[in-house]
């Protein structure tokens, strides 16, 4: 069952953002294209997406420079084989909102 | 996140859209060639290459990568190396040359076992820079280019076929992936580009060798292969006879594109003098019912860190890895192989053999990974060291991640020294045991030798008679 | 932690030292290349209180009774960390052989004891280590005179219970010259049971084994922790010349298990046999690790571990064949089998070789796969049901590490795999 949670206060969130979410580290990200999220966990190797750097619709993570799609996760370059999960994301209401099932 | 520093291209990726008009370089008669690394040094380095904003941008953002990642906490013992006490472009001309009365007679005596021709031996011994190898060269290129095949160096790739480059450059070993890759990114110089269109099976090796020139021995080759679909190429690198370099880090990147039912072959034999750090990236990509296949020969060095590896990401895609390594008085060879099976259906087999004597230690570290939910994956790695003398020693550290039930996975090593039988019987036939002991490491290392082309192989088993009976290293 | 008891001072310093260690430790990193694979900091170790009340040894009687062991040599039970049974035969007492709890035991062995311990504090790999050697609670202690060989296996039995807390129970046998014996541990849970709620407890465990000259031990250790909880256990086994050391683990409960194995041959002749047996279901997570180390010339060492693991869960074998430089002879092997039994298993497997000498014959093997269709088929076509056909081709793969052991714990180990094979088939079927 699919719902709408409110992770972060508009402000927390410049370009880079990680919250949890029972439990589970997320990764929120601002571009001029809208507000992305992520699972935070990067596919390949242990490290952290929310740490990566943004660039046109991907975020690649700083550990060994694996690439991810911002909107749907998908695995765009290498050393990562496996995508990573995507959620709905948006700005509503001055908060960061993320729809969770869980 | 804060902002980024101004200075720097945001875009951690090459991209058209970033070309900045009226940028304005340093005088080149104001930057003096020095030791050390820093933006200045790479942007004369891209300057003085003729390069388009795009790439210089590229090597910014890995220099800045170079800094933030941190040395291997594993492999070979790096500690010697520093950073700052190196020449990472154009060395001032009277540093470079030595003239050949300097070059150690060891090495001249190999060039003479292995019959090298006189006018390469000046340059393999890094007295100056003369080789001609144009005739060889030309006629080469023009059977290449009616097939439409391009090879080339990474310079001109970059100067006249930027759309391939940027399509394909970098997406293979990103900058970020290790220190040394980051660095590669930064100051690479020379190297190959090879482009095969659809179809096109190159029946001949191609082999940096014939384009001699200071640069295809640099220390900082950038190497990227892109097979199209469908094509066949074999690409060969280094030589056998030892390389005495003027640099001690040899920090190559080397990134294979195979596409679609393509299949490419990538043959190394490095033969480093042994005060060379050669530390290399190589990483390949097989679609769909495509196939690669790394021979590796370790001669040389005095640490080589290794690991060519084979992301299998299409179904019915295959790959191998050829692996010998030889160790000897202060060597360590730290090499192996990695496969990543993304796709369902592919296969991988990794065969390593090392040699380690007189002290030398030879490892092998290699990964075999397997993602979830595939089918089908079958994968087999053996691991065969022999260990001459009680000075050497050997390790094996193979890493196995499986994440797939529908697999087939078998791992074998062993570790033994020469057996006394083989010897005792070659003996009673007359040999002395040293004849008999490199018959033996050369009957070791025959499956693997057999897969090179020939005159390798012949040189190589010379050079191995060398290294046994103490000649050089 | 010996405050509530009297201990001989040496221990009480080396518990001192151990908790100075510990203060310097963090709990282990995944950056570690040992714990890359197991990641502690989400299992809240903090949490985990020690309960010196319901672990200690007070109230026992120091004299074992002489009573018929039945198929025993002795007997030696833990109820809650106390010793609620200890028992010898008369054949083993007429013959010096000692069976006692651990504690009883430190003034009277004080020289093997102190010299184990005191090894262990050297070569302290991590905070897990540390905090067994400051806060172990309860054990046993096996000591065999020289040339005595006792054919009857030694049971000793230790049921745990509680719930966020820790339980530390250490087991050491000492073997003197030409001594043999055969012991089988179980650890087991009460009050584990599924209705129950709770963290369940942390059981961290050492073994320490000194083998003397020609002397030989079997050792069989059945690990059966309730689902909710963590297990870590160290095993150190020390062999003298021509001393030889057949150990068979078997992991079956717990929800995080790492446990470390390791047999070094400090004598030459030494002879080595570990055996491992892991079956991991779903939500478990299990990281084996075995070490043969040849200290010394013509030792030979054989490891043999065989995990299987089922839909989410996951296993890691890691295996070490050490070879210093002076050990030529050295006759060594390893090998690693997985099975997978479903998706979303996972399984690691990393054999690995240091070898320093070259007269050596040392190789290791690894394979990994899935049950074989064509057995599968052959066993449902005679009229097997996908389950029992599953059953009956796991029971076998597993059997001939179990050829050995007594027979209270093979029937035991097979029986806690088909329940598991069973429970996992419901669970599929209920999803």
């Amino acid at each position: 069952m699919a719902r709408w949670v409110r992770v972060a206060s508009e402000g927390e969130l410049e370009t880079n953002l990680s919250v949890a979410v029972d439990g589970k580290p997320v990764a929120i990200f601002r571009t001029e294209d809208g507000v992305f999220a992520l699972d935070d966990v990067c596919s390949h190797e242990y490290s952290l997406l929310s740490e990566g750097e943004v660039f046109q619709g991907e975020v690649y993570c700083q550990k060994h420079g694996s690439r991810f799609s911002l909107k749907t996760g998908a695995v765009t370059g290498l050393p990562a084989t496996q995508p990573v999960r995507a959620y709905a994301a948006k700005i509503e209401d001055g908060g960061v909102w993320i729809e969770w099932a869980s | 996140m804060p902002a980024p520093a101004q200075a720097v291209d945001k875009s951690p990726t090459v991209d058209i859209g970033e070309y900045q008009h009226g940028f304005s370089y340093p005088d080149q008669s104001v930057f003096k060639t020095r030791k050390g690394l820093d933006e200045e040094v790479v942007n004369a380095i891209s300057q003085h290459k003729g390069e388009p904003d795009w790439m210089r941008q590229f090597r910014l953002r890995a220099l800045s990568a170079f800094r933030k990642k941190s040395m291997p906490n594993w492999g070979g013992d790096l500690s010697d190396l520093d950073f700052e006490n190196l020449y990472y472009y154009a060395k001032p001309q009277g540093e470079q040359s030595r003239t050949w009365e300097e070059v150690p007679a060891n090495i001249k005596e190999t060039f003479d076992r292995l019959g090298i021709p006189q006018a390469e031996r000046k340059f393999l011994a890094g007295v100056g820079a003369q080789y001609d190898s144009e005739m060889v060269y030309h006629s080469i290129n023009a059977d290449l280019a009616k097939l439409g095949v391009i090879f080339t160096d990474p310079e001109t790739a970059v100067r006249e076929h930027p759309d391939l480059v940027r399509k394909y450059f970098g997406t293979v070993i990103p900058y970020l992936d290790n220190k040394f890759a980051a660095l590669n990114s930064a100051v690479w110089s020379g190297g190959s580009f090879v482009y095969v269109p659809k179809g096109v099976k190159v029946e001949i090796p191609l082999q940096a060798y014939f384009r001699i020139n200071a640069r295809s021995f640099g220390q900082f080759e950038r190497t990227l292969i892109i097979a199209d679909e469908g094509s066949f190429v074999h690409y060969i690198e280094g030589c056998t006879a030892p390389v005495y370099a003027t640099e001690s880090l040899h920090s190559a990147v080397v990134e294979i594109i195979a596409l679609p039912g393509s299949r490419v072959r990538y043959t190394t034999i490095q033969n480093w003098s042994n005060d060379v750090y050669n530390l290399v990236t190589k990483r390949a990509v097989a679609h769909k019912d495509a196939t690669v296949e790394w021979v590796d020969g370790n001669i040389g060095s005095k640490r080589t860190m290794k690991y060519p590896s084979i992301y299998l990401v299409g179904e019915g895609a295959h790959g191998e890895v050829l692996s010998i390594a030889f160790a000897g008085k202060g060597q360590e060879q730290d090499t192996g192989g990695k496969a990543v099976h993304a796709a369902s259906h592919t296969s991988s087999v990794i065969t390593a053999k090392s040699i380690s004597r007189a002290g030398g230690v030879a490892t092998y570290r290699g990964l075999l990974k397997v993602n979830e939910g595939l089918h089908d994956v079958r994968s087999r790695v053996v691991c065969d060291a022999l260990i001459l003398d009680e000075k050497s020693s050997s390790n094996t550290f193979p890493y196995m991640e499986i994440n797939s039930d529908d697999v087939s996975i078998e791992h074998e090593a062993r570790v033994s020294r020469i057996s006394e039988e083989q010897l005792f019987y070659l003996m009673s036939r007359g040999m002395s045991e040293q004849e008999a002991s490199v018959m033996i490491v050369n009957g070791f290392l025959d499956p693997l030798v057999k897969q090179l082309p020939m005159e390798y192989a012949v040189e190589l088993n010379r050079l191995i008679e060398l290294e046994m009976t103490g000649t050089v290293g | 932690m010996s405050a509530a008891r009297v201990e001989p001072s040496w221990m009480t310093a080396d518990r001192d030292k151990a908790k100075a260690r510990l203060e310097s430790m963090k709990w282990p990193q995944t950056s570690e290349e040992r714990w890359r694979r197991t990641d502690v900091s989400r299992l809240s170790l903090d949490s985990y209180t020690v309960n010196s009340n319901g672990y200690s040894e007070a109230g026992l009687a120091a004299t074992p009774r002489e009573v018929d062991c039945g198929p025993h040599a002795g007997i030696l039970r833990f109820d809650a960390g106390r010793c609620t049974e200890c028992a010898l035969n008369g054949f083993c007492k007429q013959r010096g052989v000692r069976l006692l709890p651990l504690s009883l035991a430190l003034e009277e062995f004080e020289s093997p004891l102190r010299t184990l311990f005191a090894e262990r504090l050297e070569s302290l790999e991590d905070r897990f280590g540390a905090w067994h050697a400051w806060t172990w609670s309860h054990g046993a202690f096996l000591f065999v005179p020289r040339g005595v060989e006792v054919p009857e296996p030694f049971l000793l039995e230790m049921t745990e219970a509680g719930s966020g807390i820790v339980s530390s129970p250490h087991v050491t046998v000492v073997l003197e010259e030409g001594a043999r014996a055969c012991v089988v541990q179980r650890l087991l849970e009460s009050g584990s049971g599924s209705g129950s709620a709770g963290p369940g407890l942390l059981c961290n465990a050492g073994i320490d084994l000194s083998l003397g000259a020609a002397s030989g031990v079997k050792y069989f250790e059945e690990q059966r922790l309730g689902s909710r909880s963590l297990y870590f256990r160290e095993t150190r086994a020390h062999l003298e010349k021509d001393a030889s050391f057949a150990g068979l683990e078997v992991s079956l409960g717990s929800r995080v298990v790492k446990t470390d194995s390791e047999a070094t041959m400090n004598g030459r002749g030494a002879d080595v046999h570990l055996r491992g047996l892991y079956f991991c279901g779903r939500d478990q997570h299990m990281d084996i690790a075995s070490v043969q180390r040849h200290n010394a010339p013509s030792a030979s060492s054989r490891a043999y571990y065989k995990g299987a693991v089922d839909s989410g869960g996951r296993t890691v074998f890691q295996g070490l064949i050490e070879v210093a430089k002076s050990a030529s002879g050295t006759d060594a092997f390893l090998t690693n089998r997985n099975l997978i039994l479903g998706d979303a298993a996972r399984a690691d497997s990393i054999p690995t070789l240091k070898i320093g000498n070259n007269d050596v014959k040392c190789s290791h093997g690894s394979t990994t796969g899935r049950l074989s269709d064509e057995e599968l088929f052959y066993l449902e076509s005679r009229g097997l049901s996908r389950v029992e056909a599953r059953e009956m081709l796991v029971i076998g793969y597993f059997e001939e590490l179990l050829d050995e052991a007594p027979e209270g714990m093979r029937e035991s180990s097979i029986g806690a795999v088909r329940e598991r094979l069973q429970q996992a088939a419901r669970q599929e079927r209920a999803a």
